[in-house]
């Protein structure tokens, strides 16, 4: 089974996308903060994980968890999606840089979340 | 000798024999040494041989005999009647040789010939020449025939001589004895010429040697020249001789000797050009012999009988060059011949040399005298700067030097072109000398350099002899500043080289002169400034008008040298109030001077110019009639402030005209208008107390002043909120108004003289200011942006405007720039972007739960109602938040707009709004929270806007209520204090720590987000804190982690009305401003002390502090430095009032802290209005 790790601050959207993705056959693992998603994907090494950007409270935002995730040997083949309120251009070059696979704007569109989940992981 | 011994036959037959008479006579002339003996001689032997003998000299030149003798033989008997008509008729007379027979003439070989002629043609021929009938005597006694003899005896001489041998009973048997006389007479003759002039030969080389040693022993031309003369007689034999030598064109005569009346002659100067035998000698370089002068035209006689009758002359040559000539005269006719000439000029050859040598000796003297004296003048003049003492040794040493009879020195007067004279050495005393040399001494300064005039005395009656008059002018930058005159009676009269060396004595002294008086007139000029300076800083430091005026009138006639002052003021406001000080003046008891004031003054006010008077009573203005002395001459000074004539200074003289120059009527212009300022001061404080009663006349006065063009522009630009640049053409800042110095930190003195690149940052491409400046000096108006800097280093975005301002003839003369710092705007753009940004992305979180979960609904059907109802909840609890936040976001972009988050605040008492919302959260909350309040017995009025403290109220306890656990307390505080209330609000929630803390008044900062129950919009304080500081309040927070956390704010209470406290020691000054300042409607406190100062200023914490530096005991900067180094002091602005007013004065006491300086005597408005503007900082 496919296991996907959803990262944001936000309670009621941890649950939104919680809610999108258990259509589907996966198991779902949460995390509130950059460093608690470290520790839960080096943990279970998920295949696919939602990371939100503005993480205010955390000591890693985004992009700084991004990159080490993509740096661990456990974790760097995991599928990496941004959840980003930001379109500047710069956030986006921002977000190749760090080696995320791809991302999605806030609001999104829960069904193309899901259709984009069916792709990567089949 | 084969001659025949003749018998002569005589009456007794005495047989004498010729012969034994020729051997006589051979023996005496072999013994003869003179000619003349020779002829003497011959006429005795004649005599003893029985002839009458008439001897005559010939003159071949002019073809004449001479009778020089007559002798008659004793032999024959002739009656003494007939002796004596012969003699009559003929002795020493001259004849023309064709008198007698001419046939002598045709053939000079026969030396002896006998003629046979009548004596009755004789007689006839000489009586008709003669006119003379003494002969015919002679004739009738005679036989009528004669015979007689002529013998010619040639000596080779210039004259020969003839006898006319006599006798009855003649024939020629005769004649071989005579022939045999005369042939030796002859040889004899012939060997004492060539004996005598082998003698002159002689006798001339050596006198020619001795000449040249003797004449070669001295360089004294006059011993030479005397020598020459005395030497030359030996030589050629003369009765006067004189030597003259050439000089300039003109021929002296140097030396003389043989005249009777020597003394007037000597040095007399013939022009070259008059003299036309010098010029003939000169131009042949030979002697000219004159036989008879008075025959020979070129001669030109002196004046007066003179007995010269012949003449030599000898050019004097020196290495082919004429130096002069030499003149030989006798009193007698032909008394010279060639060979005398030739030798003369000889003669004159050996002596050249030494005269030339002896000449240039004098010459050299002659120089060396004068350089030693110019050496001399100039060490005398660059040893003194008394102009007159300067002038005096000049005088009299060229006097010595150049034999003058008068010497007068004029100056030409500063102001005018008069010539005064300064010194005269006069020999002559006679005015018409006098006037003479004024008229010289004009045309040198017209001509601008030395001349010489000999004619001027010409048409006076007492000028027998002749004059000479030279002037040269002292030139100083080709300006004559005076003249040097001399005079002399008689010869030689000035020449160029006499103007040479008087022009370059002039030259020394002129230079010395102008020296003497540019050191006098800065001398002058330095005591005028002394006395300025000091009448500057009396004036600044006194506003009790009687001290002020004495001062004016005491120092003004210190500067002019005046005997008496007085100064008239007249009130402009109160045309009849009249005021005088007088000083010098006697004056009776004067009711009101007004009515009799002097033309002057009246004219002097409304001409505000000032008027000198050299004569007061020939002016047309009346003379005072209060005054009792007589007054000479007046200047009238206007006193003035701005364009407000005050009044009139008048300086008077007693007994002389002043000696004033522009300079000093420039200074006493100056101190005119400075002197208005300090009397006005001076007059309004004399007018406070009037001030109080009638103040819309002084808002009138104030109106009245402004009027000046120049004072409106000032306030314009003062008043002006944009920052206002003005500069050159070439950039140079000229004036930068007070909103610069708000806007820049530079002050005026820091701007001023610099270029505005004193602002450039660094951060603006370069190209720009290329732009700029090819834009605004092409004439054109430039707008932009700038990024500038101020002098404290902190950079701002400037909005520049700069346009060219044009001159009278359309050139560029001055750039004016408006700058407003846009860097708040700029930052306002950048917040808004940036809070835009930051709300955007604030929303998106809400609506993507919104739109999530709506679509989520609505796609899929896999939700059981349960997490149905949930979904629903979540996008109406994210709507509603949406709502908030959309609203909150509106408030802060209105508050960091600053634009239209105005409050309206009236005075309400709050208790009401307070206890209201308190009541209604209690309501909401309920059993869960606990909020409690405690307030005073009695509200306070305060102003504020209900609903806007509503708001914010409402958000501190809605945060106190969401951060505190369910069960605790909120308590509500409130607090009244003299200024403010402060509120409170207190919780038991989760606190916060020291860095928190520092981000509860930032946008979107949530603490701890996750927490809460009720999400806020992170925007809550920002609005609060706003709400409070529109107010006049302050907010701050205090926490402690896990404990609480309490918020306070305060609210002022209505304000109160300014109190400025006025720190000043001088009483009268203390209470002008006091007054000034109640008036304005300030609450004043005063002090007199420094120390008493700080008291109150603590006690009282007045919002202004006036300061006065000049305090005793402890000085104002001093306290100033007290009031900054402590609080709550140190808050309040301090505005510096000061007499001095020197730039490193006002810098200190700026960096000292103070706000403003201000410079006594200060302008009332002035004043007023920068006191406002300190308060309203």
């Amino acid at each position: 089974m496919k296991k996907i790790l959803i990262v944001d601050d936000q309670a009621k959207i941890r649950e939104l996308v919680h809610v999108t993705i258990r259509i589907g056959d996966y198991q779902i693992f949460e995390a509130a903060s950059g460093d608690d998603a470290l520790e839960v994907a080096r943990e279970h090494q998920p295949d696919l994980i939602f990371l939100d950007v503005m993480m205010p409270n955390s000591s890693l935002d985004g992009f700084e968890t991004c990159a080490a995730l993509k740096q661990d040997e456990r974790t760097k083949n995991a599928h990496i999606l941004m959840l980003t309120a930001l379109d500047k251009e710069e956030d986006l070059a921002r977000g190749e840089e760090v080696g995320a696979n791809g991302y999605f704007t806030k609001p999104f569109s829960p069904l193309e979340l899901i259709n984009k989940v069916e792709e990567v992981l089949g | 000798m084969n001659l025949q011994p003749k018998d002569r036959s005589t009456a007794n037959g005495e047989k004498i024999s010729s012969w034994h008479i020729l051997n006589n006579s051979a023996i005496a002339l072999s013994r003869a040494t003179t000619i003349d003996d020779i002829v003497s001689i011959l006429i005795k032997n004649f005599n003893e041989m029985a002839f009458h003998v008439v001897a005559a000299e010939v003159n071949q030149a002019q073809d004449s005999l001479y009778i020089s003798r007559i002798s008659f033989s004793d032999e024959e008997q002739l009656p003494a009647m007939v002796k004596e008509a012969v003699l009559a008729g003929l002795h020493q007379k001259t004849l023309p040789a064709s008198v007698l027979q001419t046939e002598l003439f045709a053939s000079r070989d026969e030396k002896v010939r006998l003629v046979e002629v009548s004596l009755q043609t004789v007689s006839e021929k000489l009586g008709a020449y003669l006119e003379d009938d003494s002969l015919a005597n002679m004739v009738r006694h005679l036989a009528p025939t004669i015979t007689f003899v002529m013998a010619s005896l040639s000596s080779g001489r210039e004259s020969d001589y003839l006898f006319y041998l006599i006798r009855p009973g003649l024939d020629k048997e005769a004649i071989p004895a005579i022939t045999a006389f005369i042939n030796l007479a002859l040889a004899i003759a012939d060997k004492h010429t060539s004996i005598h002039h082998a003698e002159e030969q002689r006798r001339i080389a050596v006198t020619l040697q001795e000449v040249s040693k003797i004449v070669g022993s001295s360089l004294n031309l006059d011993t030479v020249l005397n020598l020459i003369l005395v030497e030359l007689e030996k030589v050629i034999p003369y009765d006067s001789a004189s030597v003259l030598l050439e000089n300039d064109n003109n021929l002296i005569l140097e030396a003389g000797r043989g005249f009777s009346q020597l003394e007037p002659v000597l040095n007399v100067a013939v022009p070259v050009e008059e003299n036309i035998l010098y010029q003939e000698l000169k131009l042949k370089q030979k002697p000219i012999v004159i036989n008879d002068v008075r025959l020979d035209p070129r001669y030109a006689l002196w004046e007066g009988t003179s007995p010269i009758r012949s003449w030599i002359g000898i050019p004097l040559i020196w290495k082919n060059r004429v130096l002069g000539q030499i003149s030989i005269d006798s009193y007698a006719e032909n008394a010279f011949v060639e060979s005398e000439g030739e030798l003369a000029f000889t003669f004159a050859q050996h002596v050249a040399t030494a005269i030339n040598n002896a000449r240039l000796y004098r010459q050299v003297m002659q120089t060396a005298t004068e350089l030693r004296a110019l050496l001399d003048s100039a060490r005398e003049v660059a040893s003194t700067l008394d102009t007159t003492k300067v002038i005096f040794s000049m005088v009299s040493r060229v006097k010595r030097l150049m034999v003058a009879d008068l010497v007068v020195v004029y100056l030409m007067a500063e102001e005018t072109d008069i010539l005064n004279p300064i010194v005269r050495l006069d020999d002559t005393s006679e005015p018409a000398v006098f006037n003479a040399a004024g008229k010289v001494a004009e045309q040198a300064v017209a001509a601008g350099e030395g001349l010489v005039s000999n004619h001027l005395l010409d048409d006076v009656a007492s000028a027998e002899k002749n004059s000479t008059f030279m002037a040269v002018p002292f030139m100083v930058k080709d300006r004559a500043i005076g003249v040097i005159t001399m005079f002399r009676w008689g010869t030689p009269s000035f020449i160029l080289t006499d103007v040479d060396l008087l022009t370059r004595f002039a030259l020394q002294t002129g230079i010395a002169i102008e020296n003497s008086r540019l050191y006098e007139q800065v001398q002058r000029r330095l005591t005028r400034e002394n006395l300025i300076n000091r009448l500057t800083r009396r004036i600044g430091s006194k506003l009790s008008l009687p001290a002020l005026a004495n001062d004016i009138i005491e120092t003004t006639q210190s500067i002019t040298g005046a005997d008496a002052g007085a100064l008239i003021l007249v009130n402009s406001a109160d045309d009849d109030t009249f005021l005088q000080f007088t000083d010098g003046i006697p004056l009776a008891d004067i009711s009101d001077l007004r009515a009799e004031c002097p033309g002057i003054a009246a004219e002097v006010m409304t001409k505000q110019k000032i008027l000198v008077t050299a004569e007061l009573s020939a002016e047309t203005y009346n003379s005072p009639v209060w005054f009792d002395t007589v007054i000479q001459s007046v200047i009238a000074v206007p006193v003035t402030s701005g364009d407000e004539p005050l009044g009139v200074l008048g300086l008077f003289k007693f007994s002389e005209a002043f000696h004033h120059s522009s300079e000093i009527l420039a200074t006493l212009d100056a101190i005119g208008r400075q002197v208005g300022v300090a009397v006005e001061n001076a007059f309004l404080f004399q007018q406070v107390n009037d001030y109080a009663h009638n103040l819309a006349e002084q808002v009138e006065a104030r109106t009245a002043e402004i009027r000046s063009q120049k004072e409106q522009t000032e306030a314009i630009l003062a008043g002006a909120a944009d920052v206002i640049i003005i500069t050159d053409a070439r950039g140079t800042i000229e004036y930068v108004n007070p909103a610069f110095t708000q806007l820049t930190g530079y002050f005026p003195n820091q701007a001023i003289g610099q270029n505005p690149r004193i602002l450039h940052s660094g951060q603006t491409p370069p190209h720009i200011y290329k732009k700029l400046w090819q834009t605004i000096t092409s004439g054109k108006v430039w707008r932009g942006t700038l990024k500038n800097k101020r002098e404290d280093g902190s950079l701002y975005d400037a909005d520049l405007t700069i346009a060219p301002i044009f001159d009278q003839y359309s050139n560029i003369d001055k750039f004016v720039g408006i700058q407003r710092d846009i860097s708040k705007m700029t930052e306002l753009d950048r917040l808004k972007t940036e809070f835009l940004g930051t709300a955007a992305h604030e929303l998106r979180n809400p609506l993507t739960t919104v739109r999530g979960y709506a679509e989520l609904l609505l796609a899929r059907s896999d939700f059981s109602k349960e997490e149905i109802e949930r979904f629903v909840g979540y996008i109406y609890e994210q709507s509603v938040h949406l709502t908030n936040l959309v609203s909150d976001l509106l408030d802060v972009s209105k508050i960091e707009s600053g634009s239209a988050f105005a409050i309206n605040p009236k005075q309400v008492n709050p208790q009401p709004y307070f206890e209201e919302a308190i009541a209604h959260w209690q309501a909401r909350m309920a059993a869960e929270y606990q909020i409690n309040l405690i307030a005073p017995e009695r509200w306070p009025e305060i102003n504020i806007d209900e609903a806007r403290i509503k708001q914010a109220f409402n958000n501190l306890i809605s945060n106190a209520v969401k951060y505190s656990p369910a069960g605790n307390e909120v308590t509500v505080t409130v607090e009244v204090s003299v200024t403010h209330l402060r509120v409170s609000v207190a919780d038991q929630g989760i606190g916060m720590t020291i860095e928190e803390q520092k981000h509860v008044f930032e946008k979107f900062w949530r603490a701890d987000a996750s927490s809460t129950a009720v999400e806020g919009t992170g925007l809550g304080m920002v609005i609060v804190k706003h709400i409070v500081e529109a107010h006049g309040g302050k907010i701050w927070v205090s926490s402690r982690k896990g404990k609480g956390t309490v918020i306070s704010f305060t609210l002022p209470l209505p304000a109160s009305t300014p109190t400025i406290l006025i720190i000043e020691d001088e009483p009268s000054i203390l209470e002008v401003e006091e007054r000034l300042l109640s008036l304005e409607g300030y609450c004043v406190i005063t002090a007199q002390t420094g120390t008493e100062g700080l008291r109150l200023a603590k006690t009282e914490q007045p919002d202004l502090i006036v300061l006065d530096l000049m305090l005793p005991e402890m000085n104002g900067e001093e306290v100033l430095h007290q009031l900054k180094a402590f609080s709550p002091t140190n808050q309040i602005p301090v505005v510096v009032v000061s007499a001095k007013s020197g730039l490193s004065h006002i810098e200190n006491t700026f960096s000292l802290g103070a706000v403003d300086f201000l410079t006594k005597p200060f302008n009332v408005d002035e004043y007023l209005s920068r006191i406002k503007l300190a308060i309203n900082k």
